[in-house]
């Protein structure tokens, strides 16, 4: 944008604020190129009510939205400047659907990475705790690891960053050795799209239809809810406890089993990887590496069209370059 | 992006909202009430539709072209019940099943003195659900940026790592464990409040919001907050990294980069104050000018050196702090001096993180009479304090924000992070958990309008075309 | 007519990625073949999160039905003939040289000039 001329200091305060106004980008940014450089015209003095209104809110509502309230967040409360706590954590005064979480903060995660990196506790024995997500275990663990390494090789953290931004936000803290209060619900069940459908499934009175069976019903192959929840080995805890197990041991018995199924995914992995190296001959030249893998020609399917045959198929078009095709990568290993 | 695009994004008249943290947008969030589509009879089903869409689509990436929205939209919803072990050890689903339709069902008591409200899952809400695995849209919502604009700009000039692998499609969909990275210089310049308009020309990426909140702070709402002498002091980022790879990395190390341009600005700065001390003081001796005048003799040479690669910043500082103690002003501690003795600590790398370090900074800010031992321990503690977050935080001119830095205006009711995201603020990272989903009473999909309008919308988005 | 077993150009342009057909010398490159008994792609690539700067190239190959056809009289072309040569289905043409074996262990990649047969 040209340099624009200085305006005649000596006018008045009263038109200051309406000058003002007229040099925002509202009006700036619609006139496309501007006033030219060399122009001496005054700027036409004009403001709108709307305009007017937007300062006065700016003096009188704004101000306290300005600066990041020191107590935690503030969140906008429509119209009326009550501190009602209700809606204190509802960033759209509209959508009572929606609200501001609790985020971990750098002392939680400190011991969620101390937990697993340093006293090597199960994924899912941390998770259920502390009362944090299973995911957002493992993701604060992986995040964390970013950050010591960091702080290993020199490189500079955004730490004012951080420290305004949770300053801002709800926090939740934890402490080790006391109970918790769960940030998040862990044990939940995601909502299979089968299960979505209305069934009229006749059983006698007498049967003990039970969510196996549930299962069963929508899909033959679906599993009860039991094991698709993230921790059944909690329901097992809590049936352990019904049978009067000492709670010590039930708890320890929980942790065993999250152990034991954290090294069967692992083995289950270890095992993937086994294969795929069994199957490939690796060749080294000075350039490259030439990895073979063995692979059957003759799984062709019934009429030679199964969708993993091996090469690319003749006699078909590709859509990849089609209009609504994906043509960017779709995953980062 | 067509010129006919480039519409204002924030405007007063017919408002609309936008995934930005402009005080605009902020003003058009608090005026905005309840937009009441369909109370009037004389609406049809496809004008409320209309207008809702026209409503939410205004906020949910308003960048992205209306035929890609269409080709994400999805009618699948996707929701979480929370399975609670107890009931689920003591029943096995029988109970459900028990009785149901001859009389065991448990009516609702309406004559009860409080009658709850039944929760509904605003499964509604999640309309736009597909929107948030974009990559833009998840840089904004974990913070990184002020406007999914804003965004958009740093995932395309390659700011933005996924997975340890520069990123530059904005449109790139997250997966499930999918880690972005953003360059904390970005953060900071997009979440950081801005440089006075006297040194603003070093901008990583003008968004229209920014523009506006440089330019149209009305006179009344300027503070004096030129407290902090923003050139004052220099730093140097000397921060001698290894090239070696991070283990998210998969890209080549980078070389090791010595930004030089703080130690060359500190130079040029003491040069300046040198020449104006010896054209204006009476009082300066006639050995202490001699002593300036082979300081600005020697600092040339040095102002050039710093322009070299081969240069560190620390040989740099190291010589410059000699040169200073040469100068001797101790007599009269003139500018040059105490500007000198503050740059140096400041700028020197391995300075205020021990004690003794500490110490030298402590003598050359207190000057020559008073030694560390003068100090007390609140007071040295005090000092340690202030070295470290002048450590952290340190006052750089050549950053395109404002330094030391300091949160933007009008930030805070805007910042919330959803539940699918989790973030470590230090590193300028998030990964991206799972899908939003919505439960009883609460849907994940930060939406700005009420489960009745997204119906509408989502109703839109249902008919074939 | 002599059968050959050749690569067959698939992909895009400057994305190339070829079949391994086993097909009539003298039909048409890309047209139907006997049998396609695997692929080859010529881009090399580096692994997720390795920084070592080797690169690798992919090759899916039905090794048993590749050592059918050589047994028929499939004329390998020199370029399958060196892949083939690779796996020891054929001695290679142009040097003589054993058929390299693989290196058993990622140990040896870290040192990919120790581990392999200098050519």
């Amino acid at each position: 944008m040209p340099p624009r001329i200085p305006t005649n200091p000596s006018a008045s305060s009263a038109s200051a604020l309406v000058r003002n106004s007229f040099a925002s980008p509202c009006t700036s940014q619609s006139l496309p190129g501007g006033r030219a450089g060399f122009s001496t015209t005054p700027i036409r003095e004009r403001s709108t009510n709307l305009r007017r209104a937007f300062l006065e809110w700016t003096r009188k509502v704004a101000s306290h939205y300005r600066r990041p309230n020191s107590e935690g967040p503030s969140y906008l409360i429509n119209g009326r400047p009550s501190p009602a706590s209700r809606n204190r954590l509802r960033p759209f005064p509209l959508n009572r659907n929606f609200q501001s979480e609790s985020v971990l903060n750098d002392q939680a995660r400190e011991l969620i990475w101390g937990k697993v990196m340093r006293k090597g506790e199960s994924l899912k024995a941390v998770s259920a705790e502390l009362g944090v997500d299973l995911t957002r275990v493992a993701a604060v663990v992986r995040l964390k690891e970013v950050e010591k390494d960091w702080v290993s090789k020199g490189k500079k953290l955004a730490t004012p960053y951080s420290r305004a931004v949770l300053g801002m936000l709800p926090t939740k803290s934890l402490r080790e050795g006391v109970e918790n209060q769960p940030l998040e619900p862990i044990n939940e069940l995601h909502i299979h799209a089968a299960t979505q459908k209305q069934l009229f499934w006749p059983t006698s009175e007498s049967r003990q239809f039970t969510r196996e069976d549930a299962a069963k019903a929508f899909h033959p192959k679906m599993l009860s809810a039991d094991e698709r929840v993230p921790h059944p080995e909690l329901i097992q805890m809590e049936k352990d406890l019904l049978r009067n197990m000492s709670p010590n041991e039930a708890r320890t018995r929980f942790i065993n089993a999250a152990e034991e199924s954290e090294r069967k995914a692992a083995q289950r992995q270890m095992k993937k990887a086994m294969a795929e190296e069994q199957a490939t001959t690796k060749i080294n030249t000075p350039r490259f590496e030439f990895r073979f893998r063995e692979v059957d020609s003759e799984l062709v399917g019934k009429n030679g069209r199964a969708p993993n045959v091996v090469g690319w198929k003749y006699g078909m078009p590709h859509y990849d370059r089609k209009k609504g095709m994906v043509k960017i990568p779709t995953s980062v290993p | 992006m067509p010129r006919a695009a480039q519409r204002r994004l924030h405007v007063l008249r017919r408002p609309k909202l936008r995934q930005s943290w402009s005080k605009y947008n902020l003003y058009n969030l608090w005026r905005q009430r309840d937009p009441k589509i369909g109370n009037a009879d004389h609406e049809t089903f496809f004008q409320q539709k209309w207008k809702a869409k026209g409503l939410l689509r205004a906020y949910h990436g308003e960048h992205i072209k209306e035929r890609d929205w269409e080709r994400m939209f999805s009618r699948r919803l996707l929701s979480v019940a929370n399975m609670n072990p107890r009931y689920m050890a003591e029943n096995d689903g029988s109970e459900m099943a028990a009785g149901r339709g001859s009389g065991k069902d448990t009516e609702r008591n309406w004559d009860a003195d409080v009658v709850k409200p039944s929760v509904i899952t605003p499964y509604m809400n999640m309309t736009f659900a597909p929107m948030e695995r974009r990559l833009d849209i998840a840089i904004f919502r974990a913070m990184f940026a002020s406007s999914a604009r804003q965004a958009r700009h740093f995932v395309v000039h390659g700011k933005v790592k996924v997975n340890g692998k520069v990123m530059n499609f904005p449109a790139y969909k997250l997966n499930p464990g999918d880690m972005f990275q953003v360059d904390p210089d970005a953060v900071l310049f997009a979440t950081g409040a801005p440089k006075k308009k006297g040194g603003s020309n070093a901008r990583l990426g003008i968004t229209g919001s920014q523009k506006n909140n440089a330019e149209a702070e009305p006179a009344a709402e300027e503070e004096a907050e030129g407290a902090e002498a923003e050139g004052a002091e220099a730093t140097a980022e000397a921060s001698e990294e290894v090239p070696e790879q991070d283990p998210e990395t998969t890209d080549k190390p980078e070389a090791p980069k010595a930004d030089m341009k703080p130690t060359r600005f500190a130079i040029r700065k003491l040069t300046e104050q040198a020449k104006s001390i010896l054209a204006k003081d009476k009082d300066v001796s006639a050995s202490q000018k001699q002593n300036l005048r082979s300081f600005l003799k020697r600092a040339k040479p040095l102002l050039s050196k710093a322009g070299r690669s081969a240069a560190t910043p620390a040989d740099v500082l190291d010589e410059l702090n000699s040169m200073v103690k040469e100068l001797n002003l101790s007599g009269a501690p003139t500018d040059a001096a105490a500007a000198a003795a503050n740059a140096a600590p400041a700028a020197t790398p391995e300075a205020p993180a021990s004690p003794s370090s500490g110490q030298a900074v402590a003598s050359t800010r207190r000057g020559p009479p008073r030694s560390i031992e003068d100090l007390n321990e609140d007071e040295l503690k005090a000092l340690q304090r202030l070295i470290k977050e002048e450590e952290e935080n340190p006052a750089d001119p050549t950053k395109p924000y404002h330094t030391p830095w300091k949160p933007r205006d009008y930030m805070s009711p805007f910042a919330f992070i959803p539940r699918y995201l989790e973030v470590n603020q230090k590193v300028c990272s998030a990964v991206y958990l799972r899908h939003p989903v919505a439960r009883v009473g609460s849907a994940e999909v930060p939406t700005p309008f009420g489960p009745s309008t997204n119906q509408l919308a989502f109703n839109w988005y249902l008919r074939r075309r | 007519m002599t059968i050959k077993i050749r690569l067959a150009r698939f992909g895009r342009r400057n994305a190339p990625f070829y079949n391994i057909v086993v097909a009539h010398a003298r039909t048409a490159r890309n047209s139907k073949p006997l049998e396609v008994i695997g692929t080859y792609d010529p881009i090399p690539k580096a692994d997720p999160y390795d920084d070592s700067g080797r690169l690798h190239k992919d090759i899916k190959l039905d090794t048993l039905r590749a050592k059918y056809w050589i047994g028929v009289g499939a004329q390998p072309t020199d370029t399958m003939w060196r892949l083939l040569s690779m796996v020891g289905i054929m001695h290679p043409k142009y040097r003589d040289q054993k058929p390299r074996t693989a290196p058993p262990l990622p140990a040896d990649i870290q040192k990919p000039e120790a581990a392999s047969p200098s050519t």
